[in-house]
């Protein structure tokens, strides 16, 4: 299994503060990878570096060897990088089936999109016929992944993917999620819930301050007291 | 250096005018995000209220503007109503129509009132020598006016507390009210205020203009000039650069000609927000 | 004895406590054109055909001008939907194809007096076209900017062109080669009111409509979709550029004379934009329906009223009116009540 996805040396400041600050990892095809930490690490500055809704003022992301780190956010989503929103947006006027065909259209270059549309109504099980107005948090969720999915990008990058659903809400996106992992798409997720991301992810890489302070299998992650330093703020703890 | 001189009296009530409206169009776009087209029919309003109370009634010009300055509030309070009120959640292209609504009644009833020939008052067009060059007295007149009417606003905004309101509903309409602001309160009282000061601009059109039912509707593009260089977050902004594209359309008019100096303003408009989008200054307050 | 047991009705069967209970699907959105593809389109087409033949028939000019006055509006209204309907671009550009189209026709026509009306529309549509091409570049600003930006443009060649285009203020003398109450400037009007008709159909009904759609409701998240923005905001702006343009040059060779007030007035736009709204915004038959009753009450308006400054005002409370109560138009008055304040909860959720 190759790097699918390769970043190197992110540096991002916002005026004097350094938001990201030598941040450097890789993530494996069918891989899923959680990026965590707490509020004000950067976390959110990675996602949209990633995204390609920021240009990094130094450093490189490399996708399948090719250097994507100046594209724009459409020129990634043809190159197979595909971020979903935090908070959905609510399409209003159209319905699922319409933002789909845009989706596979536009993203994916596909003139008759109507099997794909089917076939993906099906596994997100979703009705193409409905006003995306009406949708629940729960389902504009699933319609946010399943859009994304839909131009059968190589890198997947889910927002809180988890924040606001419930209990069962969560197990079926977890669900969903190592589903896609299984496919060969290269996930990453940042998010808070820890318990989700014991379900869903391998390995974890945890920020605090623009910088790594920890990477590896999940579980040894958690229990690195660097980390849980950073979280409670202990400040004793030799870095 | 006669020229120079000459140049800058020149632009002394454009400026005045420019400036007024400008800052009004501002308060319009901070606070209650509405791009207001009907501003420059307030001032046409005004403008047109102190030739009436001149001609009509005989009186000094001074009451007229105090007279100007009430229809000025009676039209902002009536923007309120039939635009900012009901319109508060529509969306943008529906609030723009509706100050062109609202434009296009205030024309109206000026052109049935007054007709569509231009008027000016007698006697105001005379002008002094001033450092060798002719200062028209009118433009004195304006550019006090309007000094003093827009250091009454900032003192109004600094200092107390309905200013201190307004200035935190146009940065956050919802975290001023949880601080015990009343937003519609707020608006309303901005909407006036507005009106007030472009009917105050009326003296500036009808003592160095010609008042036509139009003729404010046609300025207020200057003032959209100015609002887009000068963003949206200083007030003092808006004064230099109507100063400054008043002394550019006046120099550009006086050395190459008048239909030049008229475009001026255009040009800068449509190279600036080419080159900078978002205008200038700041997008929000 | 056994005792059968019941069988288990599956059907009867309650779902697992934990299943959200899903609300049914919604069907599609009103006014959507199932059936025959193409009806709106060759009914609208057909019903203006058919009042073309009435009017000739009557051999009233003043219906005739009537006629020719609503099949303009109704091009400004489809055209603007495109961009503005569809894609939430509030563009005032349409009176600059207009005039634009009016005084290359107006100048050709100067220049060759026999030339085919057609074929000087056709040019004109072209030079219009070009034209939007070249104000490409205001799709750099966004949202109100863009609209002050298309304003400016547009008041910035009307004082252009009254201070150094051919006529400056005074405009162009030409004589009428193409009064409305001749059949063929009824018929070439309403050609270009059924292509410009056609145009708005091919963008509502592929995916370039959705594209649109996603660009008014939220470009960066279009964008994120793959969804190429601009290039879909150029298309539909320059899309709707040649069929004013055309009109412009037929507008020209039915007047005595035609200047800068009266072909880059922003009255065009603001009455294609009002009609629309009236009609109901981003959908087929809205800016027909608006710009025919929109036409037909400022005819009646005028009639009775004589005075121009009344029928100012009258036009400004109408206008007042349609925005503050028919925020959706006549075409969904259903849907506004329903929608909008749905619609509003959740675009000031989706905000803070």
């Amino acid at each position: 299994m190759s790097d699918v996805l390769e970043v190197i040396d992110l540096h991002r400041s916002f005026g004097g503060l350094r938001a990201v600050d030598g941040v450097s990892f890789s993530v494996r095809e069918g891989e899923v990878l959680a990026i965590i930490g707490p509020n004000g690490a950067g976390k959110t500055t990675v996602f949209n570096l990633l995204a390609g809704r920021l240009r990094p003022s130094h450093g490189r992301i490399v996708l399948d060897r090719a250097n994507v780190t100046q594209h724009s956010v459409r020129g990634r989503v043809h190159r197979g990088v595909v971020a979903t929103f935090q908070i959905p947006r609510i399409m209003a006027g159209l319905t699922v089936g319409e933002v789909l065909r845009a989706a596979l259209h536009y993203g994916a270059g596909v003139r008759r999109p109507d099997a794909e549309i089917g076939a993906l109504c099906q596994q997100f099980d979703l009705r193409g016929a409905e006003l995306v107005a009406t949708l629940d948090l729960h389902h504009l969720k699933i319609l946010e992944m399943c859009r994304a999915v839909a131009v059968r990008p190589r890198v997947l990058l889910l927002d809180e993917v988890a924040a606001g659903l419930d209990e069962t809400e969560r197990d079926q996106i977890a669900a969903k999620v190592k589903e896609l992992a299984a496919s060969g798409t290269a996930i990453v997720v940042v998010e808070h819930s820890m318990d989700f991301i014991r379900r869903v992810a391998q390995r974890a890489l945890v920020l605090s301050f623009g910088r790594v302070i920890a990477c590896g299998a999940v579980e040894e992650v958690l229990a690195d007291e660097h980390v849980i330093a950073a979280y409670l703020g202990r400040v004793d703890v030799p870095a | 250096m006669s020229t120079a001189i000459q140049v800058f009296f020149n632009s002394l009530s454009t400026a005045a005018i420019y400036a007024m409206l400008a800052i009004g169009l501002t308060i319009f776009l901070g606070t209650l995000r509405i791009l207001n087209f009907a501003q420059g029919d307030f001032a046409t309003a005004g403008g047109y209220t102190i030739f009436a109370v001149v001609t009509a009634f005989g009186l000094s010009p001074y009451l007229g503007v105090i007279a100007a300055m009430v229809v000025g509030a009676a039209l902002g309070a009536l923007f309120f109503a039939t635009v900012q009120s009901p319109l508060r959640a529509a969306p943008q292209i529906n609030q723009l129509l509706a100050t062109f609504g609202l434009a296009l009644i205030i024309e109206g009833i000026l052109q049935f009132l007054f007709t569509a020939t231009p008027k000016s008052i007698p006697g105001s067009h005379g002008s002094i020598e001033v450092l060798g060059a002719y200062l028209p007295t009118a433009s004195i007149v304006d550019v006090v006016f309007a000094a003093v009417l827009i250091s009454a606003l900032f003192l109004l905004l600094q200092r107390t507390n309905l200013g201190r309101g307004i200035r935190a509903v146009s940065q956050n309409a919802i975290g001023a009210s949880l601080v015990g602001v009343n937003p519609r309160y707020v608006s309303f009282i901005v909407c006036v205020i507005g009106g007030v000061l472009s009917a105050g601009a009326g003296l500036v059109l009808v003592t160095t203009l010609f008042l036509t039912p139009t003729i404010g509707f046609e300025q207020i593009f200057k003032g959209f000039t100015v609002v887009v260089v000068a963003g949206l977050g200083n007030l003092y902004r808006v004064l230099i650069v109507a100063a400054l594209l008043a002394l550019t359309e006046s120099a550009t008019s006086y050395f190459i000609s008048e239909g030049i100096g008229q475009l001026a303003g255009f040009v800068i408009i449509v190279a600036i927000l080419l080159v900078r989008p978002t205008g200038l200054g700041r997008v929000t307050a | 004895m056994t005792v059968a047991t019941p069988p288990t009705d599956a059907s009867r069967a309650e779902p697992p406590p934990n299943e959200p209970q899903r609300a049914p699907a919604r069907s599609r959105r009103p006014w959507s054109s199932a059936g025959i593809p193409g009806a709106p389109w060759l009914v609208s087409v057909a019903g203006m055909a058919v009042a073309v033949a009435v009017v000739i028939a009557t051999g009233r000019p003043d219906y005739a001008q009537l006629l020719f006055q609503v099949l303009l509006t109704t091009t400004f209204a489809v055209t603007w939907n495109i961009i503005g309907g569809l894609g939430g671009q509030h563009s005032f550009a349409q009176p600059i194809f207009f005039g634009t189209g009016a005084y290359f026709g107006a100048l050709m026509l100067m220049r060759w007096p026999g030339a085919s009306l057609a074929l000087v529309m056709l040019g004109s549509g072209v030079v219009a076209a070009l034209f939007a091409a070249v104000l490409t570049p205001c799709f750099r600003a966004r949202g109100p900017y863009f609209a002050i930006l298309t304003v400016a443009v547009a008041e910035g060649l009307r004082i252009a062109t009254s201070s150094f285009g051919p006529g400056r203020t005074a405009g162009l003398y030409l004589p009428i080669k193409a009064s409305p109450d001749d059949p063929t400037t009824l018929l070439l009007a309403l050609c270009t009111v059924a292509l410009a008709l056609l145009t708005f159909r091919v963008f509502e009904r592929t995916v370039m409509g959705v594209g649109l759609r996603m660009v008014d409701v939220d470009e960066d998240a279009a964008a994120a979709i793959g969804v190429p923005t601009l290039r879909l905001k150029i298309v539909a702006f320059i899309a709707g550029a040649p069929f004013c343009g055309a009109l412009g040059a037929l507008f020209a060779a039915s007047q005595t004379f035609i200047d800068p007030n009266t072909v880059f007035n922003l009255n065009i736009a603001v009455t294609a934009i009002l009609a629309t709204l009236l009609g109901g915004i981003g959908t087929f038959w809205g800016p027909v329906i608006g710009s025919v009753v929109w036409e037909l009450l400022s005819f009646q308006l005028r009639d009775w009223l004589q005075q121009p400054g009344i029928i100012l005002v009258v036009n400004g409370v109408i206008l007042l009116l349609v925005i503050d109560l028919m925020p959706r138009g006549l075409f969904g008055i259903g849907a506004t009540v329903r929608q909008s304040r749905f619609f509003r909860a959740t675009r000031q959720a989706g905000q803070s």
